[in-house]
């Protein structure tokens, strides 16, 4: 096993770990200040938490007048943008094929691609330019915290922790 | 080489799917559906029918409100992609939201329950007793607050509380109290528990504003206390009894030291007291401007000092004062609860200590009803559970139509939910009057009532208050005074149309007055004092048309605020008020 190994693996726990970070972090927005249910909850009802959760919600949603709209509404569309982006450069990330292109390139279509749909109305659902806004934010610091985890000294291990002989080949 | 890549490919597209699927369904989850369609029902109703990507239909029927939002009772009816009729939904909906029991029917017969406050689905247990418990909107907090006090919601409104959040925060009061309260006598607790529970909340700052204003209602509610009142009628008189003051004046607030098992005598041992403590203050001048406020320093200073006189005091002066400037509320209500019953266990003839706490707990006991968010809680509970409340009833003076006559408005705002089987005016010539003084009634029910009062004697200065009896007893209206005279005749906004004079002012032994006169007549200057007592009447015979300049003495006359006036044909024709120093031979 070679301290790259080591490296990689790392950094892709790195990269899964932010990115669920952002998923849950979206998920608590949708669950906690929507007032509309998100599908999701539906989960909550299968494991008998149902009344817990509404419980929940009736106290958070009571602060959510006072939330910057922003919050509620547009910075879930930065925080899914921002894990997908990660997620598709973690699965894609030192790929030979030409299918990473198709798959990168399908980070600003899908994002934009939900309003532009919004827009013209085929999806349902209201076009906002601050979830355009804070997509693009999204998937800049998707980019950004890639760049940052891959640099080649954001992995580097501490002196004062030895690693085993046995890892180092 | 190309296998491995080909395989790895494969892994990593099966990857991306997957995300792009997580990703899809979160952004997605809020989308209810995929096209929809509007229309207006032949009934004036509305029909919007909703196309979910999956075939299944939701199509909702209903009336809308200015802003087209579903109001009222809704119907939606579940279709799945064959258009069968999955589940019907009975829902009230309210700004576009549901909000109240949400019945659903399958097409088997078997119906489930759900419950929304303004479109939050809520435990069913809450739901239940507060729709069991509330009739309309009309008997909810919000509505008895905003109608009740309107002033202080503005007053709300002003410091960045608005409607809609005062509302929200009203009904999340309710809700909490509905699923908890079983009877008014657990109101308190319960409502101190829902309070406690929604601190470090979104209303956690209206909590501490209100907190706040709660002690300035409180305050304002003090002024007009007896014991105040009386400790300023006194002062500047040359007994200073407060005794006499109130047995002759506030006679009512010794009834109500008397329910403390505080007789006559041992008030009296206290004023006694007090007033000699009171006495050993410096004067202050009458025409201060910080009089008032001067005065009730003292007063509470030396109610705290008689309190507080024995070591072995059961509270600790410093905690009433701390309980005014913190946790007002509730520190009063524990004073209630905890205290009173004590205190009436405590031997028949009370110390002049124990009669200062008492005296001071029925000051800091307007601070109860300075919270008038609580009030309005409270009287919404009662309604709904109901609890007939006694009447809410206002008094206005409207003027005087003789020298011995007064002309009152009464107007009996609310029946307090019971039938208001009488009502009138209770008036007599001492503070805050009852039914058991002289009264006149004036017909039934609520609305404005007009009571002339007669046989009046002239000079004299009348309380009165309106009154309203229903089956939870007799409530009364604020207390107005008058002095019977003519005014008619008399501007009301031009009271010195005479271009009277008085100087100087203050005065201590010899005052002159000036005015003009349109003629040579007979006029007539009388001094009254803040009783109502003429302490003066000098007849002015020699008084010539034009400028008039009188001297008077005043050196049988002591210290204190008096009225003076000049009357000719009957009719007043002016006022002035005067202040008479202390003088010189006077010592308090």
């Amino acid at each position: 096993m070679s301290f790259n190994y080591i490296s990689r693996h790392y950094s892709k726990r790195k990269y899964i770990f932010l990115s669920s970070l952002a998923i849950f972090a979206g998920g608590l927005i949708y669950i906690l200040f929507r007032p509309v249910e998100p599908l999701f909850l539906n989960w909550f009802s299968t494991v008998g938490i149902e009344n817990w959760l509404y419980t929940v919600r009736e106290k958070s949603l009571s602060i959510c007048s006072f939330l910057p709209q922003w919050i509620v509404y547009s910075l879930t569309s930065g925080l899914w943008a921002f894990a997908y982006t990660l997620i598709v450069l973690v699965i894609w990330r030192g790929s030979r094929s030409f299918l990473k292109y198709f798959w990168f390139l399908s980070i600003p279509v899908l994002v934009f691609g939900f309003e532009v749909l919004q827009l013209t109305g085929a999806l349902q659902g209201t076009f906002c330019l601050n979830d355009i806004l804070w997509s693009a934010i999204g998937i800049t610091f998707g980019l950004i915290t890639a760049h940052i985890i891959n640099r080649p000294n954001s992995n580097k291990i501490s002196h004062d922790k030895k690693i085993p002989n046995r890892l180092i080949n | 080489m190309k296998k491995i890549i080909l395989k790895k490919s494969f892994w990593q597209t099966f990857l991306s799917t997957i995300a792009i699927a997580i990703f899809g369904y979160f952004a997605l989850s809020t989308i209810p559906g995929v096209s929809q369609q509007k229309r207006l029902l032949p009934d004036g109703r509305y029909e919007l029918s909703k196309q979910y990507s999956g075939g299944n239909t939701e199509t909702i029927q209903g009336n809308v409100d200015a802003s087209g939002r579903w109001d009222g009772p809704t119907t939606i009816v579940y279709e799945d992609d064959n258009y069968i009729m999955t589940h019907k939904e009975d829902v009230e909906m309210k700004e576009g939201v549901r909000h109240g029991v949400s019945k659903i029917s399958y097409p088997n017969g078997s119906v489930s329950t759900d419950c929304y406050q303004h479109g939050v689905r809520v435990n069913m247990e809450n739901c239940e007793k507060k729709s069991a418990t509330i009739g309309s909107d009309e008997n909810s907090a919000y509505y008895i607050f905003s109608y009740k006090v309107p002033w202080f919601a503005f007053k709300l409104d002003a410091l960045g509380y608005d409607s809609s959040y005062v509302k929200a925060y009203l009904d999340t009061l309710e809700t909490i109290l509905y699923s908890t309260v079983v009877n008014v006598e657990d109101f308190d607790d319960s409502y101190d528990d829902a309070i406690d529970s929604l601190e470090e909340t979104a209303y956690d700052s209206i909590i501490q504003l209100n907190n706040e204003l709660t002690l300035h209602n409180g305050i304002d509610l003090i002024l007009s206390h007896e014991f105040r009142l009386a400790t300023i009628n006194s002062y500047g008189m040359s007994d200073g009894n407060t005794y006499n003051v109130v047995k002759s004046i506030y006679p009512n607030y010794l009834l109500t030291l008397n329910a403390y098992e505080v007789t006559d005598t041992d008030f009296e041992g206290f004023c006694s007291e007090y007033d000699g403590i009171m006495s050993s203050y410096d004067p202050i001048a009458l025409d201060d401007p910080f009089f008032l406020d001067s005065l009730d320093e003292r007063m509470y200073r030396t109610l705290d000092y008689i309190y507080s006189s024995e070591e072995e005091s059961a509270i600790k002066s410093q905690s009433l004062k701390s309980a005014v400037l913190s946790d007002i509320d509730r520190t009063i209500q524990t004073f209630e609860r905890e205290y009173l019953s004590q205190i009436r266990n405590q031997s028949l003839n009370k110390t002049p200590k124990e009669v200062a706490e008492i005296v001071l707990i029925t000051i800091l006991e307007k601070f109860i009803y300075g919270d008038l968010i609580k009030s309005a809680v409270k009287e919404a509970f009662t309604i709904n559970n109901g609890i007939v409340t006694l009447p809410t009833i206002i008094t206005k003076f409207s003027g005087n139509p003789s020298s011995t006559s007064a002309t009152l408005n009464g107007n009996v705002i609310e029946d307090g939910g019971g039938e208001v089987t009488s009502r009138g005016i209770a008036w007599g010539m001492i503070y805050n009057p009852t039914i058991d003084n002289q009264i006149l009634t004036v017909g039934t029910g609520t609305g404005d009532f007009t009571a002339t009062l007669t046989e009046l004697t002239e000079g004299e200065t009348y309380y009165a208050r309106a009154f309203a009896t229903n089956s939870a007893g007799t409530a009364y209206g604020n207390c107005i005074s008058f002095i019977a005279q003519n005014t008619t005749g008399i501007d009301p906004t031009d009271l010195s149309a005479l271009d009277f004079n008085i100087y100087p002012n203050p005065a201590s032994d010899n005052v002159t007055i000036t005015f003009k006169s349109n003629d040579s007549k007979e006029l007539v200057f009388t001094m009254i004092d803040v009783n109502g007592k003429v302490i003066l009447q000098k007849e002015l015979a020699s008084v010539v048309q034009g400028e008039n300049t009188i001297s008077i003495n005043l050196s049988e006359i002591k210290s204190g605020y008096y009225i003076c006036r000049i009357k000719g044909d009957g009719n007043m024709l002016a006022i002035q008020k005067l202040v008479i120093r202390q003088k010189s031979h006077q010592r308090y």
